[in-house]
């Protein structure tokens, strides 16, 4: 285990040192404030557009940070030959696969809490309130997904020759379950015929990571807590998508040549 | 022989340039004036941005619960175009509202139920995690402050398409309801200015206005809007009757307050040929007749 957390430790410093988190962040912010500045009718209490716009911005940014992170790990250890010295030493290429899906995600784990800290400080600013469990299931859960999303990511980077292909597809792929995961077995129950059929094998098979992302709403309009039974459920789910996500990448990876 | 090349080249550059430019700068400023700088880069998209920014409001009038453009295919038209903040704010009568009622208890059932019975587990399971129950902003503890959260999209759907009328009257129904009456009229009369011809936001201003006591201004303003309605909508097949009532009921009730009974039975006997319970509006005819008030139901 101990070979697993070192390899994590050596991601998160990568993360840490790039600038990617640090432009994003700043984006986030500026964006929000600058649409905080706007008066709407001289009244300075409302709140809900900008929990809306923050929430989604920070969304796409732990998409792009995760994304972006895990499709390069075990590609640029395969392209700047890292990766022979490495295995060369007793770490398994199961350890490296999980020490990389745990670096990427502590990392955007950190990279979460900073930018749920300014969401709750910029709602705080207008609502004057800090519903802490509601912004603590919220965060979770995004953390959760964000397991399933690198996971996956992780798994596609060993199949598909470059990240920027990999970060292409995952995000279509993400994108595609976040926007019609939801309403496919509708889809599927008006197409009919074996398309129909398809649509629900899909359906069924799929991480519907839109579960966790439809959780803004409930924070954006101040619903009441999701019951703490069924939230520890989902968490559940997106930890056996994980595993999953990682069986296959491990599955792909252990006998994979490893010249480019 | 280059020089003369080079300089015959700046010169004719010179001259086109100087023909040009006066060209130029007018049509820009024409288009700036008649259009704005967001219609100038989005064109006629910015329309269907600004519908959405519109329906949007109505997501947040319901504190998230709406359905989704899957769950609106399987709902009446009416339903599903027409939003429920428009359908609150749209004008009514005593003599309408029966009708009107049952229409909107019909959307709003299908607003209620839109989800239905959980399709499968994932289904059940999920709806733990978004908005799934009907609710209205303005029924919890903050009352009807609440309602400004739907403000800004209201706005910013008006900055997108200001030829779009109901996004004016809207934004000033829920802001008489919060008591910003000076807001509602600064917005309508914005509204005004990009839709001059428009009896809904002419309506709307003498609503305004006559929250304000400001009774000669509101008659003003409805006898224009009357006016407006009768120019586009008389000679339209099916003409917006809704409207029409409640500008003569308005009227009506303005000249018995102002005691003059005889333009308020005018208007009345106008309102009874459009009505679908006239026996309603001569009853009331008989009333004023007879000197007794005249009020309009108020709006929820």
């Amino acid at each position: 285990m101990n070979t697993v957390w070192a390899i994590a430790f050596v991601v998160i410093l990568e993360l840490i040192r790039k600038k990617d988190f640090y432009v994003l962040f700043v984006l986030t912010a500026l964006i929000t404030l600058v649409m905080g500045t706007v008066n709407f009718f001289n009244d300075d209490n409302i709140v809900r557009y900008l929990k809306e716009i923050c929430l989604l911005l920070i969304w796409i940014s732990s998409l792009v940070i995760s994304i972006s992170t895990a499709a390069r790990q075990v590609p640029a250890e395969k392209e700047n030959r890292t990766i022979f010295p490495l295995l060369a030493k007793p770490v398994t290429r199961a350890q490296l696969l999980l020490g990389k899906f745990l670096g990427c995600w502590l990392a955007c784990g950190l990279a979460l809490v900073l930018f749920y800290v300014f969401f709750g400080a910029v709602a705080a600013s207008r609502e004057h309130a800090w519903p802490v469990a509601h912004y603590f299931q919220a965060l979770v859960l995004h953390w959760a997904a964000l397991a399933v999303i690198i996971a996956l990511t992780l798994a596609g980077s060993i199949v598909l020759a470059a990240p920027s292909s990999t970060v292409t597809i995952t995000f279509v792929v993400v994108a595609g379950i976040l926007y019609l995961g939801g309403h496919l077995d509708k889809v599927a129950l008006r197409t009919g015929g074996v398309a129909g059929v398809a649509l629900h094998v899909i359906y069924f098979v799929i991480p519907h990571l839109e579960l966790f992302a439809n959780v803004r709403d409930l924070i954006i309009h101040n619903w009441p807590l999701v019951p703490w039974l069924v939230w520890f459920g989902a968490l559940l789910y997106a930890a056996v998508y994980a595993a999953i996500f990682l069986l296959i990448a491990w599955l792909l990876f252990r006998r994979k040549a490893l010249n480019i | 022989m280059p020089w003369l090349r080079l300089t015959a080249l700046v010169v004719s550059a010179f001259t086109l340039a100087t023909v040009l430019e006066p060209a130029l700068r007018q049509w820009s400023r024409r288009k700036a004036q008649a259009q704005g700088v967001l219609a100038a880069l989005m064109g006629d998209s910015r329309r269907l941005f600004a519908n959405h920014l519109f329906v949007q409001s109505d997501v947040y009038l319901h504190g998230g619960y709406y359905p989704s453009i899957f769950d609106q295919s399987e709902r009446p038209p009416d339903a599903a175009t027409k939003p429920a903040a428009a359908r609150q704010a749209a004008p009514r009568d005593d003599d309408h509202k029966r009708k009107d009622g049952e229409h909107d208890e019909h959307s709003e059932a299908c607003d209620h139920d839109f989800l239905g019975r959980p399709r499968n587990w994932i289904d059940a399971f999920g709806r733990n995690f978004f908005p799934s129950q009907h609710t209205h902003l303005g029924e919890g503890k903050a009352g009807m402050a609440e309602a400004r959260e739907i403000l800004p999209w209201l706005k910013l759907s008006a900055e997108l398409d200001p030829q779009r009328v109901e996004t004016y009257v809207v934004a000033a129904y829920w802001l008489r309801q919060m008591n910003k009456e000076t807001e509602a009229l600064q917005f309508l009369r914005e509204g005004l200015r990009h839709n001059p011809d428009s009896y809904d936001i002419l309506f709307e201003l003498g609503l305004c206005y006559e929250n304000k006591n400001e009774s000669a201004l509101a008659r003003n303003l409805w006898e224009i809007s009357l006016r407006r309605w009768q120019e586009q909508q008389s000679r339209r097949e099916r003409p917006d009757h809704l409207m029409l009532a409640q500008l003569l009921t308005h009227l009506a009730r303005l000249e018995v307050r102002a005691h003059r009974p005889d333009v308020a039975v005018k208007y009345l006997e106008t309102l009874k040929t459009i009505s679908p319970h006239p026996e309603e509006i001569q009853k009331r005819i008989e009333e004023v007749k007879a000197g007794q008030p005249f009020e309009v139901e108020k709006k929820p």
